[in-house]
């Protein structure tokens, strides 16, 4: 059990180092811009004292470290500091907003994880034959269609021909969990077939290999039913690279959701994100980064970690 | 266990059991593989039947059908391409081959059961021994979770498993090559099968493991009375084993006979090829020494592993993989290494060519292996050469076997395309192929082929010394005797040394003009051929070599004290090591260890 914790503890201290690291690398990449805060906010036209002004007003004419180390301090402590936009508290227009995106991601995960991997194990158990051959077909076609098609065609499809959802997913502070999940269900159906393919076709792969081991010609020749050796005997073998895979969807899930969110006009942290860019809304473009940095490197040491606590060799060495 | 040694036939096997007292019977058994230009048949009209307690060997090269008879039995062929065309496989009254595969299941495991040769890989990495037993018994019998357990142990202890109860809790990777297969025995055995099918169980064990095994079916055949079917390629494992015999060949019956009859009147040509094929031990043809000076000497060479530990990474242990090991080898002469896996003989060889870092002095063609620079090391490379175990994985799938065979040449930058091409032309003639396939791939040639091919591109650097690991281990015995024949010729014409690693005596016994055995790192015996074989002195030379099995059903093994346990291990922590042995010569260079 010894080596095992270490690992672990290993793999967390890792990732907060890379954490860290990443940090950092926005720290210094939106410092590397030309211009800075004061200019951005004051514009062209700004007077060289009211520039000198609003330097001395925000720390600006601290040496970088300072500034990178109160920057690092306010964000252990919660403060994300104001948006030069508007002037609001970023770490509270980011909770709501990241509240919201974890909600959709979570729904679409609870949905297309477990299918991906039943329709997988299905298809590897049918593997060329024709059950593997259609859900390959439809999975896909479906990734193969871009978003906002998708959309639009399940908009079409769940608004107009069957009238039994909006089209637009509004969800505001206080609304029952029923009411959010009627009105996310749209853009949870789009992400579930855009994440679907890639989820389904890792965990037949997954399977397909181990499936030419000698122990599974041993568990067939107990007698068993060909779902249970791909169930009991082949899926367990399969864990690692199934859930790195899932990981990196689950990642997807959380940040590369724009233009679901922008054709459903739902309010989340990527339309979020996208609006300050094209603002140039620097605290809030570092603060956004930050955030999905940490989704990413929290889920793939999540996917590691799984990986290993899967492997019997790790956890009772010889 | 059920005293049911008296249903057991007497191991002659001559009174032919009337028909209706065949547990299992096979008429006219036909079973094709679908391909683009039609039905391609794998088994052709093969009949047999077998009674209650009875050994029946099916023999034969691989390609012979052996192994998809068996699959066709356990109704487990590959669909939809390979399937029964034609026959019939009787269990008692029951039609196999007629049963729906549900019904199928509810045979498989419970009255025919079946072991596979690759005992490493056969259990389930994730799932504990307990578990995978437990398993086994629930898929037949409807008996709770604590019965299936104690059931499973039940089983552990038959196959005379040591702490069967500890087993229970672990994981296939921490038992060794011979428990796994005893955890594979007692699977197939819990649910008292009527028949077991053993294809290959032997093959991927050390001969001393192998022993045991087979004592061990023996015994549990002599206990439950069940019929065994033993699928293999080893003629002394046949002579052993049988009460019958089928040799069979490209899917055909070539002749059945009671293993006695087998042996000393072999009716079909093929048979008495095959028998013929076997390396024996005691044929090996003696040569002169060879007193020339030495292409690589080893001088108290050490190879040890580290193993980390412990929350800074320290090195808490070491794998002695190879111990003070001393030996050289002449121009010209085959040099063996032989002894069971882990015994360090492949560490060597991976030291000599610069794989792994050693202690001590290796030296090669004159130089010392650990003093040369980059570039030196890479003209040392020229002087040794290496040929694998496995000819498929040793060559690119995806390169000509022409190109293959240049590469060594076009590395270190010798001759020209054109040359280079007659080169390799001249050398395809020299392993017995022709200069025309040099445009095909490795998957075009048949193993025997595949490893000549692996022989010619060791020639191409015309090295001193070449060493092959294992070479001829994966082979069927005429292709292996062929192999041989040429490595002898090719050391004839080039003079070159070979350091032949083996884990078969018999083998070695035949090319070897010296031999060392190693146990553990160590060597323990060393010396021409004719002193370690004729006269072992080491216990455990003489363990080995009164392990492998005798091509010979009349001979009978002396009733010596069965061995048990494991090897030790060759771990230590760090500081200590394992005792040193001491080597004194019993005259004329044969160098015995001391034992206490």
């Amino acid at each position: 059990m010894h080596l095992i914790v270490r690992l672990l503890v290993q793999r967390v201290a890792l990732g907060l180092l890379l954490l860290l690291a990443v940090s950092a690398v926005i720290f210094l990449g939106v410092e590397a811009l030309p211009g800075d805060t004061a200019q951005a906010i004051l514009g062209q036209s700004a007077t060289p004292q009211a520039l000198a002004n609003l330097r001395e007003k925000l720390g600006l004419n601290e040496p970088p470290l300072t500034r990178y180390f109160a920057w690092l301090g306010g964000i252990l402590t919660g403060d994300l500091g104001k948006a030069l936009t508007n002037g609001a508290d970023i770490a509270q227009s980011i909770g709501q907003r990241l509240g919201n995106t974890l909600f959709l991601a979570g729904c679409a995960a609870a949905i297309a994880v477990p299918l991906a991997i039943i329709l997988g194990l299905i298809a590897a158990r049918y593997a060329g034959r024709w059950p593997d051959k259609v859900i390959s077909g439809i999975t896909l076609s479906t990734v193969s269609l871009p978003e906002f098609v998708a959309a639009y065609f399940v908009i079409y499809l769940l608004t107009q021909l069957i009238p039994v959802f909006q089209p637009v997913a509004m969800v505001f502070p206080g609304m029952g969990f029923w009411a959010k999940l009627h009105a996310v269900a749209l853009p949870v159906i789009v992400l579930v077939l855009v994440v679907l393919a890639h989820m389904m076709r890792m965990t037949r792969a997954a399977i397909l290999n181990v499936m030419q081991s000698a122990y599974i010609e041993t568990a067939e020749l107990k007698g068993l039913s060909p779902m249970a050796v791909v169930w009991r005997h082949a899926f367990p073998n399969a864990i690692a690279p199934v859930v790195s895979v899932v990981m990196l969807n689950l990642a997807y899930l959380v940040v590369g959701v724009v233009v679901v969110e922008v054709v459903f006009g739902y309010n989340a942290l990527g339309q979020y994100l996208v609006d300050h860019v094209t603002k140039r809304d620097l605290p809030v473009v570092q603060a956004v980064g930050l955030i999905f940095a940490a989704v990413y490197i929290f889920l793939n040491m999540a996917a590691d970690i799984i990986g290993i606590l899967a492997n019997p060799r790790l956890r009772h060495p010889k | 266990m059920t005293p049911a040694a008296g249903i057991m036939q007497s191991r002659s096997g001559a009174a032919p059991a009337p028909e209706d007292a065949a547990v299992l019977s096979v008429r006219g058994l036909c079973v094709s593989v679908r391909t683009e230009a039609g039905l391609r048949p794998l088994v052709r009209d093969l009949s047999f039947s077998l009674r209650r307690g009875e050994t029946l060997c099916i023999a034969g090269e691989s390609g012979s059908g052996k192994s998809i008879t068996s699959l066709a039995i356990m109704g487990l062929l590959p669909p939809p391409a390979v399937r029964v065309t034609g026959g019939s496989i009787r269990l008692h009254d029951t039609e196999l081959t007629a049963l729906p595969e549900a019904r199928m299941r509810g045979i498989r495991g419970e009255r025919v059961a079946m072991i596979f040769q690759e005992p490493m890989t056969s259990l389930n990495p994730v799932m504990t021994i307990g578990t995978q037993l437990a398993e086994a018994i629930r898929a037949h019998a409807q008996v709770g979770r604590a019965e299936a357990r104690s059931r499973a142990l039940a089983a552990l202890r038959a196959v005379r498993l040591s702490q069967p109860e500890r087993r229970m809790g672990q994981y296939p990777h921490e038992l060794s090559g011979g428990m796994r297969q005893r955890v594979m025995i007692a699977m197939a055995l819990a649910l008292r099968p009527e028949v077991l099918i053993a294809d290959e169980p032997t093959t991927a064990l050390d001969v001393t493991v192998q022993r045991e095994v087979l004592d061990l079916l023996r015994d549990l055949q002599r206990d439950t009375g069940m019929a065994i079917i033993l699928i293999t390629h080893d003629m002394g494992v046949v002579a052993e084993m049988a009460d019958r015999v089928i040799v069979m060949r490209n899917g055909s019956m070539v002749e059945e006979a009671p293993v006695e009859r087998l042996f000393s009147d072999p009716q079909a040509d093929y048979t008495r090829d095959l028998l013929a094929a076997v390396p024996r031990m005691g044929q090996g043809a003696g040569r002169p020494a060879v007193a020339d000076a030495p292409v690589a000497r080893l001088s108290d060479v050490v190879v040890r592993f580290p193993l980390k530990g412990g929350l800074l990474g320290r090195t808490t242990h070491h794998v002695h993989a190879v111990e003070q090991v001393s030996f050289d080898i002449r121009r010209g002469e085959t040099f063996a290494l032989v002894g069971e896996s882990g015994c360090g003989k492949s560490t060597i060889a991976k030291a000599m060519v610069g794989l792994v870092p050693h202690q001590g002095r290796i030296e090669v063609a004159g130089e010392t292996l650990s003093a040369v620079d980059p570039g030196g090391m890479k003209q040392l490379r020229r002087r040794i050469q290496m040929v694998f175990q496995d000819p498929m994985a040793a060559l690119d799938p995806r390169m000509t076997v022409g190109d293959q065979i240049a590469e060594p040449l076009v590395i270190h930058g010798i001759g020209d395309a054109a040359g280079r091409r007659a080169r390799a032309a001249d050398l395809m003639q020299r392993v017995g192929l022709t200069a025309d396939q040099l445009a095909r791939y490795p998957h075009e040639f048949s193993g025997g082929q595949r490893q000549r091919i692996c022989i010619a591109r060791a020639l191409a650097l015309q090295p001193d010394l070449i060493i092959a690991d294992e070479s001829v281990s994966a082979l069927d015995v005429s292709v292996q005797a062929r192999v041989l024949e040429l490595l002898r010729t090719l050391q004839k014409e080039f003079g070159i040394a070979f350091l032949f690693i083996s884990h078969d005596m018999a083998v070695v016994e035949n090319i070897s003009d010296r031999v060392a055995v190693m146990y553990l790192g160590q060597i323990v015996e060393m010396g021409t051929r004719a002193q370690i074989f004729g006269n072992p002195q080491h216990s455990y030379t003489r363990r080995l070599i009164q392990a492998v099995p005798v091509p010979d059903p009349g001979h009978r093994r002396p009733p010596g004290v069965r061995p048990t346990g494991d090897v030790p291990s060759p771990v230590h922590p760090a500081g200590s090591g394992p005792a040193r042995v001491r080597l004194v010569d019993r005259g004329a260079g044969h160098m015995v260890a001391v034992e206490d």
